[in-house]
């Protein structure tokens, strides 16, 4: 028998068990499908809008109310209550109600006509961090445009021109250019990466499953025959379709974000893809080596995914890696993921390819290193796993 | 009465079984144990330094003038941005940022210092990296403050020069000076705003696949009816199966949660500001709905591994629809009813308001009559699933 001849007939036999394993098939195929569709949907407004605001008015003059319409023209702020004072405002945050407080003081306008500068408080929940680091800026931006609208009608009294007032309020200011993902969308950011742990875990978790049940049923005898002995096309063929379903799937959900939802991506598509490949591949291997070092197929799985979700916080793609701790940030080099993330922020911003690549490849490692040790993995499963109920 | 000794001897049984089944496999054991533990650390760890500070930056002054040079001592005065490169032209900045070494340009042109003397607007160019999100925010609060601050300072010189009123020129340069104070997490800290959050959910996905192994492990040794049944073939109370099983579940997340609250909080210095008594009592219905739902679900797997796969995927997920990250708001209304199926997005927003936010109980009820509702109803599913399962003998 060829060595091809084997393969197929590896897969052959893997695709019949797949068969029978019927409930096992649908949760590995179905459930990433579910999961896309649910990061999708949950991000479909792809933007932060109407952010909910009380504002404590005790002023109730023409310029606050001004102030209260500015606020509200804004999209990213919605002003939903009006408490009289600033502890029912509070209550209002510990509901859960309002994210933030705007509390505009008594005589603001009689103070703005005897020129002394008020000072508004805002109040946010940073309980909720990221919703209110936003909803935080867009008050204070509006709030400076109502201070620089006070400042012109001061300077025009003065003799100014509109241009030339507009121009003295601002003696410096910045032209913003926000790089890579102009959108400043949470959801663009985050939806690769999160799809992808995904996939992840269940390219993981698949493999292993399967892998552990030719010990469990003692089948692995007629697993190596079917190679005609050679533990690398025994596992090959065993992984091969697994590997393939998830890349394939992989490139789906490349096209549907990047394609469909026209997320930002300044590279090629094929390097994400091929990120995406890799990055399977390793952490099958990553799960390959788990199992040989726990031996057992509930620890070695556990570990895995617990390893692979673990992944995402050592990306450092949400709390960066620069600014953990130093035992951490090497840690963190260990995990595939961050070459991973390495690699597909380079994409996202097309930086050079030939920067890309070496970190890209370093996913390889582990590749190397399951390759090293299949024939390992492969004797494991001769040996039978004993199973108690312990009771 | 006969009945109710019998419930309450076929409740001890399954909780006695449970036990044994769980602590006579360590990969059970580490989930149902050591997980939370492990994992809390770790995690809290990896946020530990809470703040992101010293963003590495690249300026790229073509101005070089006295206004120029302020503007830099200021940027590299803050504690939130460090200028690492001073690039020579925009290219150079621009592959810097490409190569990931800086997250952020500041690009003075020429002409900068000599339109601020001449009462023009003088604009500064700044380039953020966005694909770090926390980075890009860290950058550009740091940008603009010092913006606003060095505009003061010109402005309050100008109309000092024109009014020769100190009052008058610190109205002017703004005649509105809102004041912020940041509520519950002070320092605004990336740990103490997720930690909670995700140590909440360990909790439910820890039960979910224990009570997931547990069974399915019963189940491929062909000895559910171990579980079911006692030695003389008569079977237990439905309920008591439920209500035996899930009391492991309390008493072992109460020790754990106890860990967690007795030591993890306190070394990392997460918000604490919740009453002691009050979380307990918030916890409790919490980790029993998650039992209830966990002994239902279990039922449904054929081994003991198959929980592992349909529940760590889930944990992204649900930690996403609790609206933590990414509001309730933004999300499809359907979607939002059908988190609350899951006791912890009701459990991670009442121990956020309760735990960070320091509310009392009357902020949380409704999330706390969720979670007593979700323990009846599921109690209730489990128990005729159980009672399904004897009759048939499955």
């Amino acid at each position: 028998m060829s060595q091809t001849n084997s393969i197929v007939s590896v897969i052959k036999r893997e695709l019949g068990l797949l068969k029978q394993r019927r409930s096992f098939l649908l949760g590995i195929t179905l459930l990433p499908v579910l999961s896309l569709v649910l990061l999708l949907t949950m991000f479909g407004g792809a933007e932060l809008h109407n952010l909910p605001l009380a504002v404590v008015d005790h002023d109730n003059s023409t310029l606050s109310r001004r102030f209260i319409r500015m606020l509200d023209a804004n999209a990213i702020i919605q002003v939903d209550y009006m408490p009289q004072t600033v502890e029912e405002a509070e209550d209002m945050v510990l509901a859960g109600k309002v994210d933030g407080i705007l509390y505009i003081p008594r005589n603001m306008q009689n103070d703005i006509y005897s020129t002394t500068t008020v000072k508004p408080q805002v109040y946010i929940n940073a309980a909720k961090l990221l919703n209110s680091l936003v909803l935080y800026e867009n008050i204070m931006v509006t709030a400076q445009m109502l201070s620089s609208g006070i400042e012109m009608q001061f300077l025009t009294k003065l003799g100014k021109t509109a241009d030339q007032a507009y121009e003295l309020t601002l003696p410096t200011y910045y032209e913003e250019h926000v790089l890579f993902n102009p959108y400043m969308s949470y959801a663009y950011y985050l939806i690769t990466p999160f799809n992808t742990i995904i996939i992840l875990i269940f390219a993981v978790c698949s493999i292993l499953y399967t892998i552990g049940l030719e010990r469990r049923e003692l089948t692995s005898k007629e697993w190596l025959d079917s190679a005609n002995g050679s533990p690398y096309i025994a596992m090959f063929g065993k992984i091969l379709p697994y590997t393939t379903f998830y890349t394939l799937w992989a490139i789906i959900c490349n096209l549907i974000i990047y394609g469909y939802t026209e997320s930002p991506l300044n590279g090629s598509i094929w390097m994400m893809n091929l990120n995406m490949f890799l990055s399977i591949i390793s952490y099958q291997s990553v799960g390959l080596v788990v199992l040989l070092v726990l031996r057992k197929l509930m620890e070695s799985m556990s570990i895995s995914a617990a390893l692979t979700t673990m992944s995402f916080t050592m990306g450092g793609l949400t709390f960066p890696l620069i600014a953990m701790y130093k035992p951490i940030f090497y840690v963190a080099h260990l995990f595939p993921f961050t070459y991973f993330i390495y690699s597909y922020v380079d994409i996202i911003r097309g930086t050079d390819i030939l920067h890309t690549l070496p970190y890209m490849s370093i996913q390889l490692i582990y590749v190397v290193i399951a390759i090293l040790i299949t024939p390992l993995v492969v004797k494991l499963t001769t040996k039978p796993e004993k199973e108690k109920l312990g009771i | 009465m006969k009945n109710i000794t019998k419930f309450f001897n076929d409740t001890y049984i399954s909780f006695i079984n449970e036990s044994k089944i769980i602590f006579s496999d360590f990969g059970v054991f580490l989930v149902a144990t050591l997980a939370i533990l492990i994992y809390g650390v770790i995690y809290s760890y990896s946020y530990a330094p809470e703040v992101l500070l010293k963003v590495p930056i690249a300026v790229v002054d073509e101005d070089n003038s006295t206004h120029s040079r302020d503007f830099m001592a200021a940027l590299s005065s803050s504690p939130n941005i460090k200028i690492s490169y001073q690039a020579a032209d925009m290219n150079e900045a621009k592959e810097l940022m490409l190569d990931q070494e800086a997250h952020g340009i500041i690009y003075i042109e020429k002409g900068f210092g000599d339109d601020i003397l001449s009462g023009k607007t003088a604009y500064f160019g700044t380039y953020g990296d966005a694909s770090y999100f926390l980075a890009y925010k860290q950058f550009f609060m740091a940008v603009n403050k010092i913006m606003l601050d060095m505009n003061l300072n010109i402005k309050y010189k100008r109309y000092m020069a024109a009014e020769n009123n100190s009052n008058k020129a610190i109205f002017l340069s703004q005649p509105v000076d809102t004041q912020e104070e940041f509520l519950y997490n002070k320092a605004q800290g990336y740990g103490s705003f997720l930690m909670p959050s995700i140590l909440i959910l360990i909790i439910q996905q820890t039960i979910l696949l224990v009570t997931g192994m547990v069974y399915g492990k019963a189940k491929s040794l062909k000895s559910t009816n171990k579980l079911l049944f006692d030695k003389n073939g008569d079977s237990y109370y439905a309920g008591a199966i439920v209500l035996g099983r899930s009391i492991y579940y309390l008493l072992s997340n109460l020790f754990t949660w106890t860990i967690i609250m007795g030591i993890v909080y306190p070394l990392f210095h997460f918000p604490n500001n919740g009453n002691i008594w009050e979380i307990f009592a918030f916890v409790i219905p919490y980790i029993l709905s998650c039992s209830f739902l966990g002994v239902f679900i279990s039922t449904f797997f054929r081994h003991k591994e198959s929980s592992i796969l349909y529940i760590f995927f889930s944990s992204i997920i649900l930690l996403l629809l609790s609206g933590i990250s990414w509001p309730h708001k933004g999300m499809p209304d359907l979607m939002v009813m059908f988190s609350y199926v899951f006791p912890s997005t009701n459990a991670i927003i009442g121990f956020s308001r309760l735990e960070t936010m320091g509310a009392n109980m009357s902020y949380v009820t409704t999330q706390y009559y969720s979670l007593i509702a979700l323990c009846v109803i599921f109690y209730i599913a489990a128990t005729i699933r159980y009672r399904y399962i004897i009759k048939n003998k499955l």
